[in-house]
């Protein structure tokens, strides 16, 4: 599992920015939002199943990247980005997405998007992703 | 008379959630619904995104998020200082050929109702935003 520097969300943004120190308060500087990342392999379909859980924008969208690159290095087969944790993608993990995307199909795998969320689906929509990475999407 | 509010944001990509929430906090105390707050939230990130990607100064620039609340909109603007990028040099995303960067305006453009970017090479970049209350 890849975790970044938040766990819990953001109702405990304030106790994280000001830890204690020992002579007081001291601000924190790593803010970056919640991102975790679970993975595994699916041995009969033969595919990972990665499942971000957070929100993913331009402070931690190069974790997401890893995460892609790093299961595809340890064993090549499709990837399957199951997307019902994810509460917030903007652009930055679009273009994670469409670079993964690229590189995948390069090496004659697929990579899918599934069960995104509302918000997730208007910018899969806008920009036209939802043909080329959720066909259910398009099916319903 | 509008309400304002103005932030001054170092330009770290980690402090763009700090940003998002504050919006949508103002967006929500503003009376929009959940999809209109979803969009602000999404377009102020993404140009605070820009701000941070195009900062020649890297970390060492900061940038403005001005925020005007009124009777029947809400405008932000993020304005910052970090050189500005070439307008002829952008283009829109073809659905074909996606590339990894360059859907942030056009994500703004989408979901906000109105959107000015003036943006100065070797200045810096100014994307002001109107969201009309329904």
């Amino acid at each position: 599992m890849i975790r970044s520097n938040w766990r819990s969300g953001k109702n405990k943004l304030i106790g994280r920015l000001f830890e204690k120190q020992p002579r007081g308060y001291s601000f924190r500087e790593d803010i970056s939002m919640t991102l975790e990342i679970q993975r595994s392999f699916n041995e009969q379909e033969e595919r990972w199943e990665i499942r971000p859980e957070g929100e993913v924008d331009i402070s931690n969208a190069p974790l997401l990247r890893s995460a892609l690159d790093e299961a595809f290095l340890e064993k090549q087969g499709d990837i399957l980005l199951r997307f019902d944790g994810l509460s917030y993608m903007d652009s930055t993990g679009l273009g994670v997405i469409i670079g993964a995307y690229g590189r995948m199909k390069d090496n004659g795998f697929t990579l899918t998007l599934h069960e995104p969320r509302e918000n997730i689906t208007k910018l899969l929509r806008i920009t036209g992703l939802d043909r080329l990475l959720c066909p259910e999407l398009c099916e319903s | 008379m509008a309400d304002l509010l103005k932030f001054s944001v170092p330009g770290k990509a980690e402090y763009v959630g700090t940003v998002r929430m504050a919006i949508s906090c103002l967006a929500n105390s503003a009376g929009f619904d959940v999809e209109a707050i979803e969009d602000i939230k999404v377009a102020v990130s993404e140009a605070c995104s820009n701000a941070v990607c195009h900062g020649t100064g890297g970390e060492l620039c900061s940038y403005e998020v001005f925020c005007e609340l009124g009777e029947d909109r809400f405008i932000v603007s993020v304005i910052d200082q970090s050189g500005g990028f070439d307008v002829n040099e952008y283009e829109e995303p073809a659905p074909d050929s996606l590339k990894e960067g360059g859907l942030g305006i056009f994500i703004i453009r989408a979901l906000m109702d109105e959107v000015d970017i003036f943006t100065e090479l070797g200045i810096g970049t100014r994307i002001k935003m109107v969201k009309y209350a329904r």
